[in-house]
C-alpha cells in the first residue's frame, strides 16, 4: 500500500513539473512612452436678448404670445436674438439651429379644453405651430426646414425633428448676429389647445 | 482492503493517461527542450524610439477630425522567435476621460503588396487600460522585424466634456515565446 501510494505521489510530481515547463514561455514588453494627445476646444456662443445689452449663455422670454386663437400671426418685428461666440482652439464650420417644447396644460382646467392631456403629446401642439419666417444673418431659411411629417407646413415639430444645419458661424467678440422668428397658430388647431401654454426653447449649437 | 487496491490502481492508471493526454495536446513542447537546454536571448526593440503622438505637432482632436495614424517598427534582437500578444495602455494628466473619448485602431502590416495587414485591437482608448490580449498575425524570427500601425480619432458623437482635456499615455507591447498558435502565418 506504501509503495502504491510512493508512486502516485512521485507521478504527480512528475506530473507538475512537466506541466509547469510545457506552459513557461518567454516575454518581453517595450514601451512607447510619453505620447500626447489633446481635445480642442471649439469655443462657445454667447446670446443677448433683442431687450438688452447682456451677452448670457442663454435669455429667455424672448417671443411672447398671448391669448392665441387658431389663423393669429405673430410677425414678432421686434424681438430677436443676437449670437455672438468666444473663440476656443478650433475654429467652428457652421451653426445648427434646432428647438425642444413641452406644453403646460392651465389649472384648472378650462371645461371646453377638449384634451386635457396635450402636455403628455406636446407634438400635437407643435404641429400647429407654423414658422413663417426662421431669418438668421439677413437671410430667411424657412425653406431649409424639412417638412417632416410631410403635412404641407414647416412646423416647431418639423424643426426638431430635422434642424436647420450648415448656417454660418456668429463672429467672435461682440459683434452680433441676429436671429428672428415669426409664427402663425395654425387656423386648423381645434380645442383641444385651449388655454394650453406652449412653451418653446430654441436652440443654438456650434459644429466643427 | 481488495477494493482498497482496485480503486488506488484505476487511479494511478486514470492519472497516467490523463497526463500522457495533456502533453499530447500541447502545441510546441519543443520550447521547453530550449528554455531548458541553453541559455538564450529574448529581446525586442521598439522603433522609433521617439514618442509617436505628439499632440503640438498632430493637432488636437475634436468630433469627426481627421484621423491621426503612426506607423512604427517591432525589432527582434534576441536569438528566438515571438509573436505580438498584448497591448496595454497607462494614461496621465486627465487621460481616463480623454482617452475615453477616443477611438484606437492598431493592424499589424503585412509584408510587401499582395499581404493584408491584420486588425489586432479596434475600440476605445480607454480599454488599453486593462490591457487586451492579440494574437499577432506573424511570428518574428530573429534579426526581423513587423510594422504596427496606429490610427488615433476622436468619434463625431463625441460631446463636450471632451473639450480642452490633454493627456500623456504610454502605451505598451507585449511579445511571447512561444510564437505558435492554432491560426495560420506560422
Amino acid at each position: 500500500m506504501r509503495k502504491i501510494l510512493t508512486a502516485i505521489f512521485v507521478i504527480g510530481l512528475v506530473a507538475t513539473i512537466a506541466g509547469a515547463g510545457i506552459y513557461a514561455y518567454f516575454s518581453d514588453t517595450e514601451t512607447t512612452a510619453g505620447n500626447t494627445f489633446s481635445a480642442g476646444t471649439v469655443g462657445h456662443l454667447k446670446i443677448m436678448n433683442w431687450d438688452e445689452l447682456t451677452w448670457r449663455d442663454g435669455v429667455t422670454a424672448t417671443w411672447t404670445a398671448t391669448n392665441m386663437k387658431p389663423g393669429d400671426n405673430f410677425p414678432f418685428d421686434m424681438e430677436l436674438v443676437g449670437l455672438s461666440r468666444v473663440v476656443g482652439t478650433i475654429t467652428p464650420s457652421s451653426l445648427q439651429i434646432t428647438c425642444n417644447y413641452n406644453v403646460i396644460e392651465e389649472t384648472p382646467q378650462t371645461e371646453s379644453d377638449t384634451d386635457p392631456h396635450t402636455n403628455e403629446h406636446p407634438d400635437a401642439m407643435a404641429k400647429q405651430m407654423i414658422i413663417t419666417r426662421f431669418k438668421y444673418n439677413g437671410t430667411d431659411y424657412v425653406d431649409s426646414i424639412t417638412d417632416f411629417d410631410g403635412d404641407g407646413q414647416k412646423t416647431f415639430y418639423d424643426l426638431k425633428n430635422s434642424p436647420v444645419t450648415g448656417l454660418p458661424i456668429p463672429y467672435a467678440g461682440d459683434v452680433a448676429i441676429f436671429f428672428r422668428l415669426s409664427v402663425k397658430f395654425s387656423e386648423d388647431a381645434g380645442n383641444d389647445f385651449q388655454g394650453d401654454t406652449f412653451d418653446l426653447t430654441m436652440i443654438f449649437t456650434l459644429k466643427q | 482492503m481488495k477494493h482498497k487496491q482496485i480503486f488506488t490502481s484505476a487511479f494511478t492508471i486514470m492519472s497516467v493517461l490523463s497526463l500522457v493526454m495533456f502533453m499530447a495536446d500541447q502545441p510546441s513542447a519543443s520550447a521547453c527542450t530550449i528554455s531548458l537546454g541553453k541559455k538564450i536571448k529574448f529581446d525586442m526593440e521598439l522603433s522609433p524610439k521617439v514618442p509617436l503622438f505628439n499632440s503640438t505637432k498632430d493637432g488636437q482632436f475634436y468630433p469627426d477630425s481627421p484621423k491621426i495614424t503612426k506607423n512604427f517598427e517591432v525589432k527582434n534582437v534576441g536569438d528566438v522567435p515571438f509573436r505580438i500578444c498584448r497591448f496595454n495602455a497607462t494614461f496621465y494628466e486627465e487621460g481616463v476621460l480623454l482617452a475615453s473619448g477616443l477611438q484606437i485602431e492598431i493592424l499589424e502590416l503585412g509584408k510587401g503588396k499582395g499581404e493584408k495587414p491584420q486588425l489586432l485591437y479596434t475600440g476605445t482608448l480607454s480599454s488599453l487600460q486593462e490591457g487586451i490580449e492579440v494574437s499577432g498575425k506573424r511570428a518574428v524570427p530573429p534579426r526581423n522585424s513587423i510594422t504596427l500601425q496606429i490610427t488615433v480619432w476622436m468619434l463625431e458623437t463625441a460631446g463636450n466634456e471632451y473639450q480642452g482635456l490633454s493627456m500623456t499615455a504610454d502605451i505598451a507591447i507585449t511579445v511571447h515565446f512561444p510564437p505558435a498558435h492554432d491560426g495560420e502565418n506560422k
